[in-house]
């Protein structure tokens, strides 16, 4: 085959918009659309595999990889065409979260096995991080690996487990040693989720969805060939992760999603002329958008450096409060509409649900109050 | 206008720092507070020296072809000076002329510092949104009162602007001219703003209707830019000294800086901080480039609501981290705070921002697509 991509980042900004726009209506089924939860992965898998086909699933790939390699203002433009179209959420963790990490760490192995199998959908990952004594103090994590032979057999759990009810994989944090600091005992594991001794158990969280759960290991023997990184080493690579994360987490793009809606509700209720109406969306569009301008920032950086400075935790905590903010305010508008439970994309209640989860995830936003005053404004640790 | 390239940014900053450095003067402030022309951060000779009055000066007139993305940075910077007077005022009148493209040479003088016009826009407390100022040009002469005149101190030359028969005019004032009338009031950080009365004062004519108010609007639209950039200014200063304040303070036998609840206080801080850079950044990168007058606009009003509103915040913070020394005048925290009220409500407070940005989204035909 001799087609080639353009350079999406070199094309005009209208064509690279038409491309992505004509790719949704051609290829993401209107019953998909605008729903306010994340469909199980069968449901949209059609859409994924169009989305694999076509090489768009990855964008913040490099092209080698069979991504776009869009840089970060493409990249946002490529979500802003893709949310206000209303895509659905996908199961995408892998993609979006531990590719990079693979093409970072990964032995030329698991590059090949894993990352074409995460392009086409045919493997699904979740994140086993946190468990339950081991929250924001992470890196206390117990969940128990013993190294035998060629093997680590695991014993322990996880929990808010995003998606593992549906994922095939999971890259989580095992402890593999005892003995040193406890950031210096965990390592980095690639786990297929068939394994005998794996036993998911959804949670439904506040909205009624099981969209995370606890996973029990007992006995699960996994080869150490799984292990992404150094074994024992695995806090670096999690770290190196936790960097594309934030900025994931500090994307405005759920925020810029409730203000289309609150932006739709006003014209249809005829509230844009109101005064008082008028200001309030215009402060809530600027939150928004000047999020969209730190976020972009914050993007080219890393962009350039390769690295996320300790600042980004200012991203993560602006753009997910006014996610909160804004999905509040959608309550509001609505007035007492507000108060019925309804589904579909007139389903209010869905922002204020979801923009809960944020300033909880990846670090509370309170974690990120203290980084910020320990790294970046360089004040004294605190008791 | 282009925008200024990274090197020439650089070197702007580094002699705007050395600058401050030689003449920052807080007692000096203190003690020229109520006074004529009281003290700048540098007299007009300098600026002109310094090149700062070229950068906003088209080429072809003989300055740096260079707008708001260099004089932002002169303005933030002098912010380590507590004030850049009389730098907006000047740039405000020779980017009128600019927008008016006048053409009589005037603007060649403004490079050298030998002609200083500043723009006499305002009348009343709340004209941001511009209407048409009760000041009547008529054959030749032009009669009204203009308020907030900034720099009037050293003016040579007023841009006015006035109604003709109903639609919007800007005129030309010398400021040496019979029936023209300057006095003072005085600022939150005790330095003066002009009143400008005028009485049938001899005037020409620099551009009518639609070309008077666009190159007004743009002018007021870059102006309020530069303010927005010398406030993030201070915003930095204030926090520099909360920080040394918190990690020097003890109270309980430590540090009042290793307290949680302090400490979240100024992470707070931070996020806004940041989040305002990050917006200034942003814009001085794109601004000069923007031609359509709505997208300017939104991009002006949202960068200053933005830094307005962090601006209260830190200065809010600052006082209380600061704790009694917060509300001395003789912390050198109160010159930022003066400065900052000075300039909080002088060409758009927060809700004038947001209400101008309301009012272009509607006009604007890319309703969904706001900027």
């Amino acid at each position: 085959m001799t087609y080639s991509a353009p350079d999406w980042n070199e094309i005009p900004e209208a064509e690279f918009r038409a491309t992505i726009r004509e790719c949704i209506e051609n290829e993401c089924p209107a019953e998909l659309r605008y729903h306010p939860y994340r469909f199980p992965p069968e449901v949209t898998m059609p859409w994924y595999k169009a989305l694999h086909r076509r090489n768009f699933i990855a964008p913040g790939w490099p092209v080698e990889y069979g991504g776009m390699g869009l840089n970060p203002s493409r990249h946002l433009i490529f979500i802003e065409e893709m949310e206000a179209m209303g895509t659905p959420w996908l199961h995408d963790a892998g993609v979006r979260n531990l590719g990079p990490a693979i093409i970072a760490w990964g032995t030329e192995e698991q590059k090949a096995y894993y990352l074409p199998r995460m392009h086409a959908g045919e493997h699904i990952w979740c994140q086993g991080y946190s468990e339950p004594s081991a929250g924001s103090d992470l890196a206390s994590l117990q969940c128990d690996g013993r190294l035998d032979g060629d093997n680590v057999i695991i014993n322990g759990q996880k929990i808010w487990t995003t998606s593992a009810h549906v994922a095939t994989h999971m890259f989580g944090l095992i402890r593999t040693d005892r003995s040193g600091k406890k950031q210096e005992g965990i390592s980095f594991m690639l786990i297929d989720m068939s394994l005998p001794g794996i036993t998911v158990r959804p949670i439904a969280n506040l909205g009624g969805h099981p969209d995370f759960c606890e996973v029990f290991f007992d006995n699960v023997v996994v080869p150490q060939s799984c292990i992404l990184g150094e074994v024992n080493q695995g806090w670096k690579v999690a770290r190196s992760l936790l960097g594309f994360e934030r900025i994931w987490a500090g994307s405005p793009r759920r925020a810029m999603k409730v203000l289309r809606q609150l932006r739709r509700e006003l014209e249809t209720q005829g509230l844009l002329d109101d005064p008082l109406w008028a200001d309030r969306f215009a402060k809530a569009s600027f939150d928004a958008l000047d999020a969209q301008d730190m976020y972009t920032q914050f993007a080219d950086l890393v962009r350039t450096d390769g690295k996320v400075g300790v600042e980004i935790s200012a991203l993560k905590i602006w753009s997910t409060s006014i996610f909160q903010n804004l999905s509040e305010m959608l309550l509001e508008v609505t007035g007492s509409r507000s108060t019925l439970s309804t589904s579909g994309e007139d389903d209010l209640l869905a922002p204020y649900y979801e923009s809960r989860a944020p300033t909880i995830f990846a670090g509370t936003n309170e974690v990120h109050l203290n980084i910020l005053a320990r790294s970046v404004l360089g004040l004294a640790k605190s008791e | 206008m282009t925008i200024v390239d990274p090197q020439t940014a650089e070197m702007l900053r580094e002699t705007v720092a050395k600058h401050c450095e030689r003449h920052a003067d807080g007692a000096l402030i203190r003690a020229s507070r109520g006074e004529v022309p009281g003290a700048l951060a540098a007299d007009v000779a300098t600026m002109a020296e310094l090149g700062w009055l070229a950068v906003s000066v088209p080429e072809d007139h003989g300055g740096l072809g260079l707008a708001v993305s260099a004089t932002g940075i002169i303005a933030e910077g002098l912010s380590a000076c507590y004030s850049s007077d009389p730098l907006t005022g000047l740039f405000l009148g020779a980017r009128a002329l600019v927008h008016a493209q006048e053409s009589d040479g005037l603007l060649a003088q403004v490079v050298e510092g030998s002609a200083t016009p500043v723009l006499a826009w305002q009348e009343n407390a709340h004209d941001f949104a511009s209407p048409l100022p009760a000041t009547e040009y008529r054959n030749g002469t032009v009669s009204g009162t203009k308020r907030w005149v900034a720099s009037a101190a050293q003016a040579s030359h007023f841009v006015v602007s006035a109604r003709e028969d109903g639609r919007g005019v800007l005129v030309l004032v010398d400021a040496s001219s019979d029936g023209v009338s300057l006095s003072f009031g005085t600022r939150a950080d005790g330095t003066p703003i002009g009143e400008l009365a005028l009485t049938s004062a001899p005037s020409t004519v620099i551009a009518r209707g639609s070309d008077a108010t666009s190159a007004l609007r743009r002018s007021l639209d870059e102006g309020t830019i530069l303010i927005a950039a010398e406030l993030m200014g201070h915003i930095d200063r204030m926090m520099k000294l909360v920080l040394e304040h918190l990690n020097t303070r003890k109270q309980f036998g430590k540090v009042i800086g290793s307290f949680q609840s302090l400490q979240h206080r100024a992470s707070n801080m931070f996020v806004h901080q940041r989040l305002a850079r990050s917006v200034l950044t942003t814009t001085l990168g794109c601004a000069d480039l923007i031609t359509e007058p709505a997208e300017f606009g939104q991009r002006a009003a949202r960068l200053r609501a933005r830094l307005n509103d962090t601006t209260q915040l830190i200065m809010r913070e600052s006082i209380q981290l600061f704790g009694a020394m917060g509300i001395t005048d003789e912390n050198e925290l109160s010159l930022h705070i003066k400065r900052c009220l000075s300039l909080l409500g002088y060409l758009g407070n927060s809700t004038e921002q947001r209400r101008y940005w309301t009012a272009l989204s509607a006009q604007s035909a890319r309703t969904g697509d706001t900027n």
